[in-house]
């Protein structure tokens, strides 16, 4: 992994990485502690923000700007974070704002994340088996708590 | 440049036209229905064309789709955007009477609402 | 909005006295670093005009594969993604390494982040503490900030920082250090519950802390202890004690961001001092009051 160290070669590590051990000398204690999912999803959404950040200006025939890498890279992350092995693939959807949402809806969940840069995001989610519920609208940076319960609701149901 | 500002010219019943892209349509399983996505209204000065003024140049929704192939159209009234704090502007643009912006920040909340109120003009095939 | 003049004004920064102090403490490389909102006006074509301004103090230049942009987020448990991004799409402007060949200080310019380098070097540098560090880099940024201005190139929007310590650990005459981690490191206590018919070769340990502010999360301090060897003695077997303490600033400015580096390093001395032993501190001559 590249760092931002410059260092003079006045010493070398004679052991790997934690991170390569995890992934490389480690494979089925990492398999099972992180309980690895099945990443078929990343696969596909992967393309998608690739295409998203490629689009050039206009691309919504209005002047919407393509999407940032860094912003993509976010909502990249977020979704590392929280899908799990059957939460349904997000549909991919390029913002005229120049973000891109990551959103769901089925099994009676809406759930959209709008993210237009890194640690600004917002969440919509409403659950359509609740007549009582409110829909969320939140304003988001680093904490992706709150998509706890409506990925367990569309991941469960 | 004139400022941003509501005259009100433009009435709550008009029907403001947004073109939405094939990749900003959801096949929304719970509706059992394709929509616009709620991303397709998160533009802070977002285009539309005010119908009406289309029609008193004798034109209709068909020019909001001009050299715009594959694209679909909604339809949504200016006062539901005005009774989400939002501005209608009237701003003509050359080749384009009818050019308005609805500006304000809209969140999930506000492009929700946009989306909840918005009706086909015309929906391309998939 | 950016006007041109400096928008971290240069305040004396003292060191707290309630910090761990060491007269020969054991860093061999410190970072500052600012990741910021993606310039995406910034292209290759602009480094020359960028060098410019700082060639005479880094008559150098190298390019460098980019760094990723990091997030420290919190909520969930940490799950490594399998497919990194960056290799599906062209590739950005590269990292660009302005430096004095021979010399300790370093400075790295990427669309979305600056950072600067200290690192020790033959045994010749002296450490110059972290208030003038954080002196030069703050100046660096200022002169960066300028830049971006009159190329009208973009904001700066640093969305988060880090600061990382080095330390090269070793222990005097010929005790291994893997025989003698307790004497190193507070972490590990040298007793096992069995006798093993093996030999310990080496050992590597990773940390994480969140940082805390009124009780909730600001960021993380990672601790990493590796084993390595001195280039100059492969023999001699050394301990690679890494602490990065990195999160996001309260707002996305200048200001800000310098005061998470003080937070930061704040936090990287504290630990430093909680992972390692009284008796390696005597070696590295504390000077506080605290130990």
């Amino acid at each position: 992994m590249t760092t931002a160290s410059a260092r003079y070669d006045d010493y070398r590590e004679t052991a790997p990485a934690a991170d390569a051990a995890r992934e490389s000398n480690f494979p089925n204690f990492a398999r099972h502690y992180n309980a690895e999912p099945e990443r078929k999803w990343e696969a596909a959404v992967v393309q998608a923000l690739v295409r998203l950040v490629n689009m050039p200006i206009g691309w919504d025939s209005y002047n919407a700007p393509p999407l940032r890498r860094d912003a993509a890279h976010f909502a990249l992350e977020i979704l590392q974070r929280v899908m799990r092995p059957r939460t349904p693939i997000p549909q991919v959807t390029p913002s005229a704002a120049g973000g891109v949402q990551l959103e769901w809806h089925e099994k009676g969940v809406d759930l959209e994340l709008h993210v237009t840069a890194p640690y600004q995001w917002e969440l919509w989610f409403r659950d359509l088996q609740d007549p009582i519920s409110q829909p969320v609208s939140l304003e988001l940076t680093d904490d992706f708590s709150e998509l706890k319960r409506p990925i367990a609701l569309l991941t469960t149901r | 440049m004139p400022p941003d500002v509501d005259d009100g010219s433009i009435a709550d019943g008009a029907d403001l036209l947004r073109r939405i892209r094939p990749d900003q349509i959801v096949d929304d399983k719970n509706l059992g229905a394709q929509r616009p996505s709620s991303a397709a209204f998160k533009d802070p000065t977002m285009s539309v064309d005010t119908e009406p003024i289309l029609h008193q140049h004798g034109l209709d929704w068909t020019f909001t789709l001009r050299n715009h192939s594959g694209y679909s159209l909604v339809r949504f009234k200016a006062g539901v955007a005005r009774a989400k704090t939002l501005a209608i502007v009237h701003k003509p643009e050359p080749g384009n009477p009818a050019h308005t912006e609805v500006i304000g920040k809209k969140t999930q909340g506000v492009a929700n609402r946009l989306v909840a109120a918005s009706t086909w003009a015309h929906l391309e095939p998939l | 909005m950016n006007t041109g003049t400096p928008h971290n004004t240069p305040q004396e920064v003292h060191r707290p006295s309630d910090l761990p102090d060491f007269d020969r403490p054991p860093v061999n490389e410190v970072i500052l670093s600012i990741q910021f909102a993606a310039l995406e006006k910034m292209k290759s074509a602009h480094i020359g005009l960028l060098w410019a301004r700082f060639r005479a103090q880094y008559p150098d230049v190298r390019e460098q594969v980019t760094i990723n942009a990091v997030f420290e987020t919190f909520g969930t448990p940490p799950q490594p993604g399998s497919i990194r991004f960056e290799q599906f799409l062209s590739p950005p402007m590269p990292r660009y390494w302005f430096e004095k060949s021979g010399m300790p200080d370093l400075l790295q310019v990427q669309q979305d982040r600056i950072i600067h380098n200290w690192r020790k070097h033959e045994d010749q540098s002296i450490y110059p503490r972290y208030e003038t560090l954080r002196d030069r880099f703050n100046t660096e940024v200022n002169q960066f900030i300028s830049f971006l201005d009159d190329e009208k190139i973009g904001e700066l929007r640093p969305n988060q920082c880090e600061v990382t310590y080095t330390n090269i650990i070793e222990l005097p005459g010929s005790e291994r250090v893997h025989d003698r981690l307790e004497k190193i490191t507070t972490l590990w206590t040298g007793r096992l519950s069995e006798k093993l018919d093996a030999e310990l070769e080496d050992a590597s340990a990773q940390l994480r802390f969140k940082l805390l502010e009124a009780g909730k999360p600001v960021g993380r301090v990672h601790v990493s202890f590796q084993p390595a060897v001195l280039q100059s003695d492969p023999s001699k077997e050394v301990i690679k004690l890494d602490i990065t303490a990195r999160g996001r600033p309260k707002h996305e400015t200048p200001e800000s961001a310098f005061d998470f580096l003080d937070l930061g390093r704040r936090a990287v001395v504290k630990t430093f001092a909680g992972v390692t032993t009284p008796s390696m501190h005597s070696m590295w001559g504390r000077t506080d009051d605290n130990g």
